[in-house]
Order: C-alpha cells, then structure tokens, then sequence
C-alpha cells in the first residue's frame, strides 16, 4: 500500500484559502501534509480532523529553500499561539492545529490584504512585466532587422505564436488578480472577510490556466513533426536546445532544494550557471553559424578561379549574365522556410582580393499564399534603404515592377511572389529573358 | 525623523502599546494583551508579527534585548506619545459622552 502520495500545486497568494480547505479535506481522508514544493507531500495516518492555517510570510522569499532566521521568529509567534509549523515554499507558510479555539493567525483582514497584494506583485513581476516586455523586444528586433526571415522562418513563427498564447495566459492573471484585490477592497470597506475561493473554483480555474501551456506544447510537437518532414533540421535542432535547457534548469531546481544553502546563494547560483551555460550554448552557436555559413562548402579551382560554393547549385550564375568570374568567387543560398512563406536568398559575388566583392549578383524569391503577407513585404521592401521608382513591368512580366533611383536593384512582383534582383550593372531585356526563364519565373505569372 | 504612519490606532495597535510599556518579549505580547483586555481582544501571531515589524520601522517601538531567536520590544518616546494621544482621544469620546449616556434609559 502506498504511504506518501504527490499533487501537484498550482495556488497562488490569493488562493491560501482554498488550499487549507483542500489540506482538511485530504486530512480528513488520512493524508496529512509533509511537504510542499512544487507539488504536495502527503503521508498515510489516521484520518483525522486537522485544522490548517496557509499564510503568507512576506519577508520569505521563492529563493529561500531552508527555514531563514525571519522565517523562524515568525514561526516562533505562531507556534506561541498554539500553531504547529508543517512547511513552507516560498512565501506560503504551512500551519496545523488540533483544536479550533486557536487564536486565527491573521486577525487583522487589512494587514492581511496588503501583505497578500505586495507578495503577489514582487513574486509576478518578473512573469507578468519583464518576460512579456524581453519576448516582445526579440520579436519586434527580428522583425525590424528582416521581416521576411521573420515570416518565413518557424522558429520566429513559433515564438510569435507563444507569445500570443502566452500574453493572453499573463493577460488572464492579471485580470483575475485586479478583480480579487476589488473584490477584497469592497469587502474590507464593508467590514468582511477577504474574498476566498473554494476548491471547486479552484479546479475549474486551473484547468483553464491550463490551456495556453497545452496548445503551446502542441503547436511545438505539431511543428517539430512538420519540421522533420521537410527535412528542416534547424527547428528540430531548436527544439533540442529547448529540452535540454528545461532539463538543465530543473536540475538546477531539484539540487538547488536538495542543498538547502542560504537565500543569497540560491540567487547568486542559478545566475552564475545560466550565464555560463549560455556563454557556452552562445560560442557553440556562433561556431555552428560561422561553419554552417555556406552549407557543405566545396573549394575548387577552376581555371585561374578559386571557388568557394554552397552545397545546393544556384540557378542563376554570373556567367549567365555574361559576367566573367575574376579570381575568387563565392556562391551561396539561403532557405527559409514557415507555414506562412518561403524565402530564398542566392548571391554570387566574385573578385581579385578575398573579402572584398568586386562583381555580384544576388536576388530572393519570396514566396506567400496570403496576398496581405506579400503585400506587406513590398511596403516593407519599398520604405527600407533605398528609393524605389516605379518602372516597367511588363517587361517581366509581372503584375508590379520597381527600381531603384541610384543603383541597379528591382523589385518584381508576381502573383503571390516577389522577385529582388540586384546587379552591377543595367539590366536590358534579353538579361530578363535568362532570368525569367533560369528562375523559373512563369510559374508566377498565372 | 521616524515616519508617522499612524493617525488613530486600532484596538490591536492600542493594546500592543499598553503591554510594551514595560520591556517585552514579542512572542509574550499575545498573552500580555490578552490579560489587558480581559480576554476581550485577541492579537493573531501574524498580525502582531507585521504590527511590531510596523512599529519598529517608524520608531514607535524599540528592539532591547534579544534572547536567542527571541526579541525584547519596549515603547519609544514617539510611541508614548502616539499612545497617550490615543489614551486622550478615548477620554474625551467617553466623557463626551457621558452626560447623554447617563441620561438614557
């Protein structure tokens, strides 16, 4: 027969109510409280009729892992009072007692109101304000630096997806947070007891908090699968580094608990190790880019031509254009791909001193199904570096075509694909032809 | 300068000033005030745990000794003030009163 049993803990400061009631309850069946962390302990006894008392201890902090000295002072008073201390995490503070002719712990409702309101604000202030405010920045940061990377890639996509989920998950807390402290200031004007919520709520709320975590697992899950299926390794690559930093963080947790060191120390810890890893996970990354900048690279001499080119050939070359390749030369290409486009970047430079790019061409193809995306990456493509001047289009064959004012850069814009070409010199319509027909640009012409 | 915070003080606050007018252990506060009011006023460990802590930020109390863990609080100059200021206000609410409460019936 089993003699300790595990639950999973969601309360929150608001909620100490609700768990005293589930602690009687499960007393009352013969589990008592031992611990409580993440989840609950309970242990095998007698059933019996306990009385708790669940308290905030705002001076306790979520990094403390042993009993600090404030802790125990405070425990010291409450025990006074004939309340015997069970455990605590955080600021939650356990208390149990045989007889109910113990003076409350708390007898003043105001006190209490404030004590709970502070502690909820300090113990969310880093989810509910700094997260949401460091997602938003990488976000707006990857848009602002390349709206069409950030669209066509699934790792920006994803993000931006849990972002969603997870404002409205931040969004819903505060909301609830903001009725109760209402509710409680209506109920202190009024000489009653704070607002308390009885477990039923309490399941049906936090089946509810639920939800964002299980559609951001699945949507994750859902693109892992599509990732692997098209061969795209890097998110499935992402999604490694994510188990893997989970798994590290809470192992962190679990030895941090099992050391039991002082408050600063639980703090300085998990820092230090986060920025080491980091520093770690960040040159490895680094060198991954740096290795991976051309996929494959092939070195070969070709002629007096060293060439430096990317696994994948690109369609459209130098030579196609009629532009001789000098001594060295560099090809490369680029895919990004998410459910909503696909971008891919060629460029061919070529030169006689490394480094520097004395002939090039390079041109993307972005792909969209959704007309606003496509329209959306013209403005943005339109209003970036240079001025554009409306030029031919029918020349390409394209629904819209521009230039740009002081160099040879076009924009063409097909049916539900963008063309952007960039060259050393003028482009006359035989040029347009080779591209057209090496790009396969007909496709986009229906 | 200590900070005031306390315009009137409430039953709890009132009691826990009485009983540290002589020097006293915190956890012994709950029982002192429990003798002061005749049983009528009852501190929660809790409560008086933020009181003191209260108290003792804006100067209102003094920490004396400390036995172990335990720690002595006796009233400031402040918080005699602040007490015989109450212990006025409620004089004069009685008095005040006193003539129309003798003569109802």
């Amino acid at each position: 027969m089993k003699t300790t049993i595990h639950k999973f803990s969601l309360y929150k400061y608001t909620e100490c109510d609700a768990l005293e009631e589930y602690l009687e309850e499960m007393a009352l069946k013969g589990w008592i409280l031992r611990d409580i962390n993440t989840y609950l302990t309970f242990e095998k006894a007698e059933p019996q009729k306990l009385i708790y008392s669940v308290e905030v201890f705002e001076k306790a902090s979520i990094f403390d892992t042993r009993v600090e000295d404030k802790s125990k002072e405070y425990i010291d008073y409450c025990q006074e009072a004939g309340w015997q201390f069970v455990c605590s995490v955080g600021k939650f503070h356990v208390f149990v007692s045989t007889s109910d002719n113990c003076v409350p712990i708390e007898t003043d409702e105001t006190l209490k109101y404030h004590t709970i309101k502070k502690s909820m604000l300090k113990q969310n202030a880093c989810q509910w304000f700094v997260l949401p405010l460091i997602l938003l920045l990488n976000i707006g940061t990857q848009y602002f630096y390349s709206f069409e990377v950030f669209i066509a890639s699934s790792f920006s996509v994803l993000l931006l997806l849990i972002l969603i989920f997870y404002l409205i998950l931040i969004g819903s807390q505060i909301i609830s947070f903001c009725i109760w402290c209402r509710w409680a200031r209506k109920n202190l004007a009024s000489g009653q007891a704070l607002p308390s919520y009885n477990q039923n709520d309490l399941k049906r709320r936090s089946r509810i908090r639920m939800i964002p975590t299980l559609l951001t697992l699945v949507l994750a899950i859902g693109m892992a699968i599509v990732s692997f299926i098209e061969a795209d390794y890097y998110f499935a690559w992402f999604l490694l580094l994510v188990v893997v930093v989970s798994v590290l963080i809470w192992g962190v947790f679990i030895l941090l608990q099992k050391m039991k060191l002082s408050r600063p120390a639980n703090i300085a810890l998990p820092i230090i190790i986060g920025i080491s890893v980091s520093g770690v996970f960040l040159t490895l990354c680094i060198a991954f880019a740096v290795a991976s900048s051309h996929e494959n690279p092939k070195v070969y001499v070709e002629g007096n031509t060293l060439s430096v080119v990317g696994r994948s050939e690109i369609p459209l070359k130098l030579e196609d254009l009629g532009i001789s390749p000098n001594k060295y030369r560099d090809t490369n290409k680029n895919i990004y791909r998410s459910i909503f486009a696909k971008y891919i970047t060629y460029d061919d430079n070529t030169s006689n001193q490394i480094g520097v790019s004395d002939k090039s061409i390079n041109y993307s193809i972005f792909e969209s199904k959704y007309d606003f995306i496509i329209n959306h990456y013209v403005n943005y493509r339109l209003n970036r570096y240079e001025v554009y001047k409306p030029s031919d289009a029918s020349i390409w064959g394209a629904q819209k075509a521009f230039q740009t004012e002081h160099s040879y850069g076009y924009l063409v814009v097909y049916n539900h694909c963008v063309l952007e070409f960039r060259c050393d010199k003028a482009i006359n319509s035989d040029m347009i032809k080779i591209i057209e027909k090496k790009l396969n640009l007909k496709e986009y012409v229906k | 300068m200590p900070r005031l915070q306390f315009q009137t003080l409430s039953e709890p606050m009132y009691y826990i000033l009485l009983a540290l007018a002589d020097e006293c252990c915190g956890v012994d506060i709950m029982k002192r005030v429990a003798e002061l009011s005749h049983g009528r006023i009852s501190v929660g460990p809790g409560t008086l745990y933020t009181l003191l802590a209260k108290f003792e930020e804006s100067g209102v109390i003094m920490g004396t000794n400390s036995y172990g863990r335990k720690r002595a609080y006796i009233i400031s100059p402040v918080g005699k003030k602040l007490l015989r200021k109450e212990y006025t206000r409620l004089h004069v609410m009685a008095d005040d009163g006193k003539n129309i409460m003798e003569g109802l019936k």
